[in-house]
């Protein structure tokens, strides 16, 4: 009886365990929370990204393909799914005009264009700006190269909203 | 000197399955926090399709354009191993935007001496979040791919992946 009520106690290792168990825990939570903790002001949830490609060939916008998954090339991070094209354009071209100096003009129909889409994605907007997933930091005006499992362009963010269905 | 070799009670008990249970938790939601929120590597799902990849060589002197033909095989110079058999070669000639200052109107003017040299190629490929890969080299529309075959080298950017399958 006395032997049977031993084994059911806990003992040094099994606290331990529960230790480490509870500190991987609270450090998981604070890594994603660690922004919002920071300033106490903060939104976490679905945001819409903005992007911009310029200037690419007009065969690009073929290879965007909603629901891939959306990767930064520099340090393959996710930083969504790729949602939709939401405009398809001649690309500018500036050139020089003799009498009014620069002017802006467009590539003929066909040739090079300018895409801006959006991106789905997961994260938290306090002071500091938007986080994916808590830690990575996007921003309007931030240039990136990033891929799908389809497409690989240069592109600079222009805007950040919360996702509305 | 006496040696105790009284068995002690160490026996697979409860609290062991517990704590082997919330471990398990734990590291299963460590690891849906971490892909879930979007900092997962790419390439984590993948599949085996027959594609072809074309691939445009822009600015090439018109004396080279013969020296790529259907049924070449065509190498990835990095790994040197096969990236698929060519299918079709097309030329075009090379233009670029010019600006008419006399009435403020754009067009393609075409260089008579040099060529794009646009060469698609079949091949069996892995698809995955990454891209699509041929014997270890990457494709996706946008990304700079080299090109040697016996008869031609290049170095160009991939402009259309379709899956044949």
């Amino acid at each position: 009886m006395d032997n049977n009520m031993k084994t059911k106690k806990i003992n040094v290792l099994d606290i331990v365990i529960l230790v480490i168990i509870a500190v991987s825990v609270i450090s998981l939570g604070m890594r994603y929370y660690q922004r919002a903790d920071i300033t106490g002001e903060s939104v976490s949830g679905r945001y819409e990204v903005s992007f911009l490609v310029t200037d690419v060939r007009h065969t690009t916008a073929d290879a965007f393909v909603k629901g891939d998954r959306v990767y930064v090339a520099t340090d393959d991070t996710c930083i969504g799914v790729f949602d939709r094209l939401d405009s398809n354009n001649p690309a500018a071209y500036y050139a020089e005009d003799p009498d009014s100096g620069t002017v802006k003009v467009y590539y003929p129909e066909g040739t090079r264009v300018d895409l801006t889409g959006t991106i789905i994605s997961e994260g938290v907007m306090n002071d500091d700006g938007y986080f994916v997933g808590g830690s990575y930091y996007l921003a309007p005006g931030k240039k990136l190269t990033m891929y799908t499992g389809h497409v690989y362009v240069e592109a600079v963010l222009t805007d950040i909203t919360e996702y509305t269905e | 000197m006496a040696i105790n070799f009284k068995r002690t009670k160490k026996g697979f008990n409860g609290m062991d399955l517990f704590i082997l249970i919330v471990i398990a938790v734990v590291i299963a939601a460590a690891v849906f926090i971490v892909r879930g929120m979007g900092n997962g590597a790419a390439g984590a799902s993948s599949s085996g399709v027959t594609i072809e990849y074309t691939v445009e060589f822009a600015k090439v002197n018109n004396s080279v354009i013969g020296a790529l033909k259907e049924g070449d095989s065509v190498t990835d110079p990095d790994n040197k191993q096969n990236i698929g058999t060519v299918v079709a070669v097309q030329s075009v000639p090379y233009s670029e935007l010019v600006y008419n200052d006399n009435d403020g109107s754009v067009y393609m003017a075409e260089n008579p001496d040099i060529s794009n040299l646009l060469i698609t190629v079949r091949a069996e490929a892995v698809h995955s979040d990454a891209g699509y890969y041929v014997n270890g080299a990457r494709f996706l529309v946008g990304r700079a791919c080299n090109v040697w075959s016996r008869g031609f080298a290049g170095n160009g950017y991939c402009i259309n992946i379709r899956e044949m399958d």
